[in-house]
């Protein structure tokens, strides 16, 4: 799947690694439904997508 | 993947969460390395205290988007009319669930006068003040992204029991987890249900995202206070 707005947004701004291979289609779609806004939060908040964050993941058991 | 596309539109619950999915994986770093820490027992008496800061707002939230979704500008608008409506359900469904946060601070040790009286953290204050200012001064629909990713995805009852072998802790310790844990996937299912009723727009999404990814930030910063952010290995 080609990459999109969004993918290549977040990729610029420090959020997806260069060269990153290792989202799935369904996760870049998802990536492109995110609004300009979310994006910029994405970008300003400094998250991250990156193998390094895929490994260890626990829930974090705060309650509503 | 758009919120209406003709013939092939995705639901709205899936669009919200696998932005909560791909965003929160820092969040669950972190948390994985609270829940395997040496020092389990004292970053758990903390992250109760987090934790009863946090949900003490649950119900006040509910209502005050309940209320305002009442608000004459959204009269004709029946996405916030269907969202106050499973408000309405949800509010008898949470009230209470602050006291077992609170049994579970005394099962470790901590008075419940201690936790009450204790200043919650700003980084508590800015997670949920948030949200009173997306439903006061916005739009009300803003706390379904804080919702959903609140309750989203629980600790399952076997996680909480080998956390609890593991660390050497009565189970005693962890009534307020074992309750979610049972009731959270259905309560996930609700608001999925819910989300996928309502004639969300894009502008409805978007704002439940943006609220969201604060949520996640704000609950990354108070897990990375309590256990730090964890180790890449």
């Amino acid at each position: 799947m080609e990459e999109g707005k969004n993918f290549k947004a977040l990729t610029a701004g420090g959020v997806i690694p260069e060269d990153y291979r290792h989202l799935t289609d369904a996760e870049k779609a998802a990536l492109e439904t995110l609004s300009d806004h979310e994006v910029n939060a994405v970008i300003t908040s400094k998250n991250k997508l990156g193998i390094d964050f895929f490994r260890k993941q626990a829930p974090h058991g705060f309650v509503y | 993947m758009t919120a209406a596309t003709a013939g092939s539109r995705v639901p709205n619950s899936e669009i919200v969460r696998a932005k909560i999915d791909l965003f929160g994986r820092r969040l669950a770093l972190s948390a994985y390395t609270f829940w395997d820490s040496p020092d389990f027992p004292r970053l758990y008496r903390e992250h109760i205290f987090q934790s009863y800061s946090i949900v003490r707002a649950s119900v006040p939230l509910m209502q005050a988007a309940q209320r305002a979704c009442g608000d004459p500008q959204y009269a004709g608008e029946a996405a916030l009319q269907g969202f106050a409506q499973y408000l309405q359900r949800h509010v008898p469904e949470e009230t209470g669930h602050h006291r077992w946060v609170l049994d579970d601070g005394e099962a470790m040790g901590i008075e419940r006068g201690a936790i009450l009286a204790r200043l919650p953290t700003e980084s508590v204050a800015q997670l949920v003040g948030v949200q009173y200012y997306w439903i006061h001064h916005y739009n009300p629909i803003a706390l379904a992204g804080y919702i959903a990713t609140l309750e989203g995805n629980p600790p399952s009852v076997d996680w909480i029991e080998q956390v609890a072998a593991r660390h050497r802790l009565p189970l005693q310790c962890f009534s307020s987890l074992l309750h979610h844990a049972r009731l959270d996937l259905h309560h996930r299912q609700d608001l999925d249900d819910v989300l996928d009723s309502l004639p969300l727009s894009e502008d409805h999404l978007a704002l439940i995202g943006l609220s969201s990814l604060h949520t996640i930030r704000l609950l990354t910063e108070i897990m990375e206070g309590i256990a730090g952010p964890g180790q890449y290995s």
